[in-house]
């Protein structure tokens, strides 16, 4: 825990301390340990969640919403991490493309382990974060943003529409594995690499790392004139977010198949953003609930009331993310941490 | 605010350390579009010397310090830093490793993080740049954290070292920021205004501290409108009007120049 979340937690802890009544006519509130119990009923609560998975919603849709929601979850969370240096891209979406191909490619190309080719599919994504970091050392806000919107352009009509091809002519085909051949299956696989992804972002936040990037956000000025880099922090978020956008593209491919070149149209990665910012922008777990929330839901929404959601599921995505915008300041984040706050007996 | 007679033990006994040029600036000159922002501007500063610049609003006093600290690049002239020229180290990351350190007009903390995390980030700077403190070398045996907590004590900050950095009151941010700076063990201490924001007690505390610091064997150089901080802590001070060096000399000198006082006053004065 950083020192600030510390401080905070001692201070709410103190603030308890001195309130009378209320606070101590619930026997939850009286609780010993309380915090060190939550946290046990809510580590449990979210493993039997995470096991029990798509079977939980089978009623209402197949298992491949859940694991559509995952994948877009990634996605937003690879949004969410750039909001670490007060950046916002629109390049994710090119990346998750490149993800889904760079897989095809290992797969036509060579007969390494689906583990190995996806290790070196996220790897792979470097170089072109490399380059989309240049454009992060040069512009910053908006000027980024617009930046990041052409060279997702530019990979769409120059890249995609060639190698993946259009309409009913799909190439670049990404087949799964025997052992993953179910949709329940892959939930697995997603659903874990997901938890690894969260759990590696956690301790980054609460690292020296951490604490740096969080200086780098509040003044980039200080930062550079106390002996730090303020570029190698950048590049190092860029290709970390494109880390996590290439993966889920692999994950993408794994999915569906095959996709056309539109799926990975530069427009979407706004929507993206909108997942993120209804989320949390920079929390990892509102990134998460966000992504989850808007990837998988729709989904489930096609099979339950097909006729009515088709025609309106643009209209879903935007009035339920402005509705949580406007009325849920911090996003779901917000909504999640007060609820914590609340079982932690903080104020 | 520390003074004198509360800094820890280790620093008492020290001080009074050769003076050498650590800072030689000659023929500086920036200029933004059609405004020359400074023009042939020529100091220098001494290890154990606190070298004032002083000058109206818009005088370039500012715009100097970021020259110096590499958040600007100037058009001309040299500046020298412990005989290395800066322009071979263009960029504030190597100069802040060679030891030049700022604080800024408005403190820039990191405000999302905690006060301690604020000192030890320039702790762990001097750490990676591999240097020594030389107002205090037994703070160098320490770690980071209780480095951060004795930098703390020596600028006098009495606040929660775990308390968020936003919610810092403004002489508090001051002092925090001058606390990190000392943190990444500058030679050169570069500071902006640190009197601005803080009452009559704590600007007397500062005076002390920066003389301590100077006397302990670092180069100080400070921009400031309380005239009572310069007069009382200057060795010499450097006045700047409209980008221009008006005058150059001991307090005494400064105060009754007359080009200085048009500058301040007006002609008419």
């Amino acid at each position: 825990m950083s020192a600030t979340a510390e401080f905070q937690t001692e201070a709410a802890a103190a603030a308890d301390a001195g309130i009378s009544g209320t606070a101590t006519a619930l026997p939850w509130r009286s609780l010993p340990n309380r915090v060190l119990v939550a946290r046990g009923v809510a580590t449990v609560l979210v493993a039997l969640l995470v096991l029990a998975g798509p079977r939980m919603f089978s009623w209402a849709g197949p298992a491949g919403a859940m694991d559509f929601g995952l994948t877009v979850a990634m996605l937003v969370v690879a949004v969410s991490v750039l909001a670490w240096i007060g950046e916002i891209s629109l390049a994710v979406v090119a990346q998750m493309g490149l993800g889904m191909v760079t897989l095809a490619w290992f797969e036509d190309h060579t007969s390494f382990p689906l583990a190995l080719s996806v290790v070196l599919v996220t790897l792979s994504s470097i170089p072109t974060s490399l380059i989309l970091g240049l454009f992060c050392l040069r512009l910053r806000g908006v000027n980024f943003v617009i930046a990041s919107l052409a060279f997702a352009g530019m990979t769409q009509k120059a890249f995609f529409q060639k190698v993946l091809g259009a309409g009913t002519s799909l190439h670049g085909r990404v087949s799964r594995p025997e052992l993953l051949r179910s949709d329940g299956a892959l939930y697995y696989l997603i659903v874990l690499s997901l938890i690894g992804v969260v759990i590696g972002l956690y301790f980054l936040q609460r690292s020296r790392v951490g604490t740096a990037l969080a200086s780098l956000r509040d003044s980039e000025t200080a930062f550079w004139t106390l002996g730090y880099s303020p570029a190698a922090y950048k590049l190092f978020v860029v290709c970390l977010s494109g880390a996590i956008a290439t993966l889920a593209g692999a994950y993408y491919g794994l999915l569906q198949g095959s996709v056309p070149s539109f799926y990975f149209n530069p427009g979407l990665a706004i929507v993206y953003f909108g997942f993120a910012v209804a989320g949390g922008m920079g929390s990892i777990g509102g990134a998460v609930l966000g992504g989850l929330f808007f990837g998988a839901m729709p989904k489930y929404l096609e099979v339950l009331w097909p006729s009515i959601y088709n025609k309106f599921d643009f209209l879903f995505y935007g009035l339920v993310a402005l509705l949580i915008i406007v009325w849920v300041p911090g996003g779901l984040a917000g909504v999640g941490r007060r609820f914590w706050h609340r079982v932690e007996g903080r104020s | 605010m520390s003074v004198l007679s509360e800094r820890p033990a280790s620093l008492n006994g020290r001080g009074l350390v050769a003076k050498r040029e650590l800072l030689v600036i000659e023929d500086l000159a920036i200029s933004f579009g059609g405004i020359h922002a400074l023009r042939d501007v020529s100091l220098t500063a001494r290890t154990g010397e606190v070298a004032g610049v002083i000058g109206p609003n818009g005088a370039g006093k500012t715009t100097l310090f970021n020259c110096i600290s590499g958040l600007l690049t100037p058009d001309r002239g040299s500046i020298t830093f412990d005989g290395h020229h800066l322009h071979a180290m263009g960029n504030p990351t190597l100069r802040a490793r060679r030891g030049i350190g700022r604080t800024f007009q408005t403190p820039r903390l990191f405000r999302s993080v905690s006060v301690l995390d604020n000192l030890m980030m320039g702790c762990r700077a001097a750490n990676a740049a591999k240097r020594s403190y030389e107002f205090d070398p037994t703070l160098q045996a320490l770690r980071p954290e209780d480095r951060a907590r004795r930098i703390a004590d020596l600028v006098g900050y009495e606040g929660a070292l775990e308390a968020p950095a936003s919610s810092l009151s403004f002489g508090e941010m001051r002092v925090v920021e001058l606390a990190r700076t000392l943190c990444a063990s500058p030679s050169l201490l570069m500071l902006d205004e640190p009197a601005s924001g803080l009452d009559v007690e704590q600007a007397q505390d500062l005076v002390a501290l920066v003389r301590d610091l100077a006397d302990l064997g670092l180069a100080v150089l400070l921009i400031e409108h309380d005239m009572s901080v310069v007069m009382g802590v200057c060795e010499d001070i450097t006045v700047l009007d409209f980008g221009s060096v008006i005058a150059r000399g001991a307090p005494r000198e400064i105060q009754e120049n007359q080009d200085v006082l048009d500058a301040y006053l007006g002609k008419a004065h």
